[in-house]
């Protein structure tokens, strides 16, 4: 039972509809993700599930601006909203030069971003009992 | 004091949603906290355990403040997905309430002229009921100037009376002290066509470069939440640098958006879109425009440029797939015409899907001429290596499945 995702902001055009990138101020919203080795500025990291091809969308729950110092969300891995269908060629190997050597660099991706998960929840629960021993 | 109409809609694939006016705020929930949160406010129950207490504890914490009833939709079990993230029905319409303009704009993909028509205050009338009937959270109201028809206020109201929020884009010229109010009362959000600077922009849009400062100081003096909508071509993408140093300098600027150029109407025939050049071009100008504007503002991205939508996620941080959304015509929005004829989106005015005088928004929303567009975007994906190959494509889907508008750097390679 959890909320997968909150969205803030009004659309002013039917193609304007991608989720805003919240002021540096907000900037806690979101999990930044680790740099991961070998990949080049302007590509995307794989992503922490398991290498399929198709993405199952991650939602992460980000948190309110005025809430938000000190309790930084983490995503939430394998909580899709709506059902990705399997393209055909969807779970073809990676084509050659996309990034760089897909199954060294998705495994070390992958183990980076399962570390990464892992301290921001360790980090969410010692921030969530700080917060309760101050109440 | 407007009531606040908060909607609860199922969403079969995944649990569903609370939309709530304010900011257009919506919170998706997985199926039992969906089920949980509908006992709650629906049925007069409470929560059954701690879990559901807590969980009702973050969805009212999420949101703003609860002022009315708790409006319920449910399409029943839905239909196959064809494309990920499909909703049941529309989230968003895009109206264009008018086709009438009389700056005939070079580059103005509706090709609006002088002496438009405008939408029939019945037919708004009938496409408002059905909106809301089908569960839908927010109209983009745009033409055509849609200052100049003559029921612009009534329209807005009629909006928020069925409990959606309207949102409006125009050039702000001619515009009525009682329209302004009409405007402030009702609309979430207005948003302005930025896309130069200076002269750069009186040649991209008629009314001049002083004309649009003056309607920006108008609506910020009103205290609407105001928006920039900057339309990247080929052409502009070298001036964004200035484009976004002017809008981060607006204070309480609500947001900038960035749109990509389409080649529809007249703008076939002025500038060319941003995939004219290549990727490591383009994209250092936008993630450093973006940079700037985020010391500010939110920024926004059209959904058709999802595949540097992809590298902009990444490079500021954010998880894959956490920003990016892709083509989101027939997924979460469709575009309705002045005769209510419903459209992918409303740059394809041609690709018809049914018309609301004769049909619900959820019955066309699951026709074959819908299906016919989603198979359209799912078969995108298999054009080549690059994007079945590529781990975000779930949720990028190859950027617009009709026109080539923006490269990307998994296709390119990444910026230098």
């Amino acid at each position: 039972m959890k909320i997968i995702k909150v969205r803030r902001g009004y659309t002013t055009n039917s193609s304007a509809a991608s989720e805003f990138v919240p002021p540096e101020s907000w900037n806690n919203q979101a999990a930044p993700v680790p740099p991961v080795a070998g990949s080049a500025p302007g590509t995307s990291p794989a992503p922490p599930s398991p290498a399929s091809g198709t993405a199952i969308k991650p939602f992460p729950i980000p948190v309110r601006p005025e809430t938000a110092a000190g309790q930084a969300a983490s995503p939430v891995a394998g909580a899709p909203i709506g059902q990705v269908v399997q393209q055909p060629q969807a779970a073809a190997p990676q084509a050659p030069g996309n990034l760089g050597s897909p199954g060294l660099l998705g495994g070390l991706a992958a183990m980076v971003g399962l570390a990464f998960v892992a301290e921001r929840g360790i980090r969410a629960i010692i921030r969530r009992r700080r917060k309760d021993d101050d109440a | 004091m407007r009531e606040t109409q908060v909607l609860l809609r199922r969403e079969p694939g995944y649990g569903g949603f609370v939309f709530h006016p304010e900011d257009a705020t919506f919170v998706h929930l997985d199926h039992e906290a969906f089920a949980t949160a509908k006992r709650v406010w629906c049925d007069g129950g409470s929560p059954e355990s701690e879990d559901a207490r807590t969980m009702m504890r973050q969805l009212t914490e999420a949101l703003p403040p609860m002022g009315g009833p708790v409006r319920y939709v449910d399409h029943g079990p839905g239909t196959a997905t064809i494309v990920s993230n499909q909703f049941a029905a529309p989230t968003l319409i895009d109206f264009q309430i008018t086709d009438y303009c009389e700056l005939a704009c070079p580059q103005c993909y509706a090709s609006s002229v002088a002496g438009g028509r405008h939408v029939d205050w019945d037919d708004a009338c009938l496409a408002f009921a059905r909106m809301r009937e089908a569960g839908v959270c927010q109209v983009a109201i745009g033409g055509g100037e849609p200052l100049r028809h003559p029921l612009l206020a009534e329209i807005l109201a009629e909006v928020r009376a069925n409990g959606m929020v309207p949102n409006l884009t125009t050039t702000g010229i001619g515009m009525s002290d009682a329209q302004l109010d009409a405007i402030t009362t009702h609309c979430g959000a207005v948003a302005l066509s930025l896309e130069g600077v200076g002269e750069r922009f009186s040649i991209r849009r008629r009314q001049g470069w002083d004309t649009f400062r003056e309607q920006v100081a108008r609506f910020m003096g009103a205290g609407l939440n105001l928006v920039l909508q900057i339309t990247l071509s080929a052409e502009n993408c070298d001036e964004l640098h200035e484009i976004a140093e002017y809008a981060a300098g607006i204070d309480g600027l609500y947001g900038v958006i960035f749109l990509a150029h389409k080649p529809a109407g007249r703008a076939t025939l002025f500038d060319s879109p941003l995939a004219a050049r290549p990727f490591a071009e383009v994209y250092p100008q936008v993630i450093a425009a973006v940079r700037r504007l985020r010391k500010n503002t939110r920024v926004g991205f059209d959904c058709c440029l999802s595949p540097l939508i992809t590298s902009v996620e990444s490079d500021l941080g954010f998880a894959p797939t956490e920003i990016v959304e892709g083509c989101s015509a027939v997924r979460g929005s469709i575009g309705l015409t002045i005769d209510l004829d419903c459209v992918p989106c409303t740059f394809l005015p041609a690709r018809k899907l049914g018309n609301l005088r004769e049909a619900s928004v959820v019955d066309i929303w699951r026709n074959l001429h819908a299906d016919a567009f989603r198979d359209l975007q799912a078969a995108f994906l298999d054009r080549g290596p690059g994007c079945a190959g590529c781990r975000v494509n779930g949720s990028c889907l190859g950027g617009c499945p009709v026109w080539d508008l923006v490269g990307c750097a998994h296709t390119e390679g990444a910026a230098p």
